[in-house]
């Protein structure tokens, strides 16, 4: 067994092949990250039962039984419930926190017989794009240790790019999982809004936030999907099942006024390198008109920050988690918070709480709205017209630690991320050719959309583009 | 809008937020770079028709079924920083003096 090329399909073949077990699997994965996760700092918290996990699904295996996750190790990011294990959204305000329910993509998964090998680092409650915000230390780039790798779901990208699991859940608000994923070399996804429940997800930005795999390959990617996607009664927001759009996507759009700003050189580069690569195996590239769209960051930054503002508000020493007491309930709900939240989710509470103020809700928070609604036009639009929407998932490859103390730097690393949530449609990101900085190649990716409820496409697209970089 | 005064203070107590005075000075100068830049909406919003009200639909789940009364307590009041056996206890919430300094 090589767990340095080893893919979700291969170890289900081995698995059912009785070539190694799950318990040999998960043993190979422990031994790994007790190897490399001290200088990568990407688990938080590795699980004390793994091996009784793979031991429960190797007696499955055992019994004949097979489904496309048994007995395989996934490393989950640590705002996502499973029920009697720690969870902190990588902040001081849920110390010693248990979850006492799991979430509704933890019970699909279990139904399946996946293996939890840990709970990874992120940016506190979501809130960054490099995973440096958390309350418990930055996470690193296993392409170089010290560039970040992307956020906020940094930790689950960084695990598995390191080959310290499997598989990996994120979740993305603004591009959380597919930006990681870019900067790592991986495969990461969204789906559309709705497809997969939140149920059990600690909340940042609800009319945003989506749970999401990563994999290292796109058909990897499309299992855990499927595993954990469908109606949940219990996320309001959760869809319908229907069956699956199944239109072969021939005609890829490019935004490429959108592109032309701010977009790092190399990875333009190897964006067109890789349109040509495809149109060469049969698609059409056209050029498309999103004009609203540039708005898009500064809808984000007014949305996220009001949505999140007011799902962090139940965080108040009394509940659960941290609690400094001060001399009345309101007192202690301001020391509890003021030392509870890192400096960024602070930031973030203020601005939402100043643009949902009296006064200034008109101004920011349904202008914000209204200008969503035009960025929403822009793709129905342009989805009349292509299957498939291209641009970089990021504007640049893996930065330096410490490198954007400016929020508002940091926050243009989601430009190409952060429409999709807005509109709700999905997304994934699929590994391009490097680029090379300070003599490592670094990964960069390309960002596929397509319309609401069509998945299918972008697996189709991903994966006609994993072929033609091979 | 960008040229407004941010009154960190206030906006922290909306929060019920406790913000170090030293920390004050710097989120008011970054919350209004902030501010100025997602101000750039404003002049697209201006050409937006103000939109029209969707139909009300109920969109809650009907109240129904309700779980067995007590089955969750006993785990979420163990997740309470403070609990008894049967209620989570908070520190006063009405005080004579406190509220009315």
């Amino acid at each position: 067994m090589d767990i340095e090329t080893l893919t979700i399909k291969e170890a289900r073949r081995a698995l059912d092949a009785k070539e190694f077990t799950a318990h040999d699997l998960a043993a190979a994965f422990l031994a790994r990250i007790e190897k490399k996760n001290a200088e990568l700092n990407a688990f938080l918290e590795v699980f004390v039962d793994v091996l009784e996990q793979a031991d429960a699904a190797d007696a499955r295996i055992q019994k004949g039984e097979s489904t496309p996750l048994l007995g395989i190790p996934l490393a989950i990011k640590d705002n996502i419930l499973i029920k009697g294990k720690r969870v902190s959204a990588a902040s001081k305000i849920l110390d010693g926190y248990v979850a006492p329910y799991s979430a509704h993509v933890i019970e699909r998964l279990q139904a399946q017989g996946a293996v939890f090998l840990g709970r990874t680092n992120m940016d506190e409650f979501a809130m960054g794009g490099s995973t440096e915000n958390s309350a418990f230390g930055r996470t690193k780039n296993p392409h170089d240790l010290a560039r970040v790798p992307g956020g906020s779901s940094g930790g689950s990208a960084a695990a598995l790019a390191a080959h310290l699991c499997l598989g990996a859940l994120g979740t993305d608000t603004g591009g959380s999982i597919r930006q990681p994923a870019a900067l790592c070399g991986i495969v990461g996804m969204k789906g559309t809004y709705g497809s997969v429940s939140r149920f059990g997800a600690i909340a940042m930005g609800s009319s945003l936030d989506q749970i999401g795999p990563f994999a290292h390959t796109v058909e990897d990617t499309q299992t855990i999907f499927d595993a954990i996607a469908g109606h949940d009664a219990r996320d309001a927001t959760s869809l319908p099942d229907k069956k699956a759009v199944d239109k072969k996507p021939k005609v890829i759009g490019v935004p490429r006024a959108f592109l032309s700003q701010g977009t790092d050189p190399d990875v333009l580069a190897r964006f067109e390198e890789s349109l040509a690569l495809l149109s060469a195996a049969g698609y059409e590239v056209r050029n498309i008109e999103l004009p609203a769209v540039p708005h898009s960051l500064a809808v984000y930054y007014i949305v996220m920050p009001a949505e999140a503002s007011t799902n962090l508000a139940r965080f108040d020493g009394v509940r659960f988690g941290l609690a400094v007491p001060g001399e009345h309930v309101l007192d202690t709900y301001k020391k509890t918070r003021g030392q509870g939240f890192g400096k960024e989710v602070r930031r973030r509470i203020l601005i939402g709480t100043y643009v949902l103020s009296s006064g200034y809700v008109d101004a920011y928070y349904r202008k914000a709205e209204a200008v969503r609604a035009l960025i929403k036009n822009d793709f129905a639009r342009a989805f009349a017209e292509v299957d498939i929407i291209a641009t970089p998932t990021s504007p640049t490859p893996a930065f330096k630690a410490g490198e954007k103390e400016d929020p508002l730097a940091m926050y243009a690393a989601d430009i190409f991320t952060v429409p999709v949530n807005l509109a709700g449609i999905p997304g994934i990101s699929v590994p391009m050719k490097t680029v090379l900085r300070d003599g490592n190649e670094l990964p960069v990716g390309i960002q596929f959309m397509a319309t609401h409820g069509n998945e299918q496409a972008l697996f189709t697209v991903g994966a006609a583009c994993e072929a033609v970089m091979r | 809008m960008s040229d407004k005064t941010i009154d960190i203070a206030a906006l922290a107590g909306l929060a019920r937020l406790e913000i170090p005075t030293e920390e004050a000075a710097a989120l008011e100068h970054e919350i209004g770079t902030i501010l100025g830049f997602v101000d750039t909406i404003q002049a697209v919003a201006a050409t937006i028709p103000a939109p029209e009200a969707g139909e009300h639909r109920n969109i809650f789940r009907t109240d129904e079924n309700p779980h067995e009364a007590g089955l969750y307590t006993k785990d979420l009041l163990a997740a309470a920083p403070d609990h008894t056996d049967t209620h989570v206890r908070v520190k006063q919430v009405i005080s004579g003096g406190k509220y009315a300094e």
